[in-house]
């Protein structure tokens, strides 16, 4: 699991059926100093995170498969908690 | 997936059973530079790869790498990390093509 | 899944039985910085397996390592770049809150 912060969100009308239905967040993720730690990835989200939010996404395999119900699906990332702050 | 160039063969004749009768090559992996209209620059580094395809010396080859490299029936029981799934016919960048395999 | 800009594509003369007639892309991932429009934080680019049929310039979500094979459970491809979505938008706001 990774902290990071949600810096945006994109759209896609043509994509792999397992994404329909999930918003797409542009999540930074983030070091331990709060820096950016490489690139943005596109995340999973059903939780309603937005702008500024910092996230806990996890790139369990097991865990999306589970999330998004399916074991074809080509998502890594899924926001899986709201940080309180 | 990553470009590489074909350097030569390895011969091992000592190895574990599994990979007995596989061909190896060593790869120049190559960068495709941006700053100068796609071109593909060598990156001096090598690589070991396991072979697939047929592919030579000289030859300009797709490479997959990591777990994936043994989702093949070929590769599956091999301890490989990266394999040749195919031989560069064209690259086009910004619309030009900046490689040919003229082979 | 990094976002990437397609900058174009190559073509295959021979390949592995499991991806022949496939379209490959090259794609440059892009930071926050490229996603913003600067030339800087642009990566390296590499190759991915597309079967949405995505254009030069377009951006699009690229899985990564062994869910890139994914999607052809249970007979999965020698991939590690998978083409998940062509983006319509991207939206990027780093300003404060």
């Amino acid at each position: 699991m990774q902290l990071g912060t949600v810096i945006g969100h994109a759209t896609a009308t043509v994509k792999h059926p397992t994404l329909i239905g999930w918003r797409l967040l542009v999540v930074q993720p983030m070091d331990n100093q709060g820096a950016p730690d490489g690139e943005p990835q596109i995340a999973l989200d059903n939780l309603g995170g937005g702008k500024g939010d910092r996230v806990l996404v996890t790139a369990d395999g097991a865990a999306v498969r589970e999330m998004v119900g399916s074991n074809v699906t080509p998502a890594r990332w899924i926001v899986i908690g709201l940080a309180d702050d | 997936m990553f470009l590489a160039k074909v350097t030569g063969t390895v011969v091992a004749t000592q190895k574990v059973a599994s990979m007995v009768g596989q061909k190896l090559l060593t790869v120049d992996p190559l960068r495709i530079d941006e700053k100068d209209a796609g071109r593909l620059k060598p990156t001096g580094r090598t690589f070991v790869v396991v072979d697939t395809v047929g592919a030579g010396e000289g030859e300009i080859v797709l490479i997959v790498q990591g777990s994936s490299a043994r989702y093949t029936p070929e590769t599956k029981p091999l301890p490989v990390d990266a394999a040749i799934i195919g031989i560069i016919d064209t690259v086009q960048v910004g619309g030009q093509i900046i490689f040919k395999n003229e082979g | 899944m990094r976002i990437a800009e397609v900058i174009g594509r190559i073509t295959l003369s021979q390949c592995h039985p499991s991806v022949r007639g496939a379209t490959w892309l090259i794609g440059v991932p892009l930071s926050a910085m490229a996603l913003q429009g600067s030339e800087t934080g642009r990566g390296e680019p590499f190759i991915i397996y597309d079967e949405l049929g995505a254009s030069p310039g377009a951006l699009i979500a690229v899985s990564e390592g062994g869910e890139a094979a994914a999607p052809f459970n249970p007979n999965p491809k020698p991939l590690d770049g998978y083409n998940a979505a062509i983006l319509d938008t991207v939206h990027i706001d780093i300003s404060p809150r």
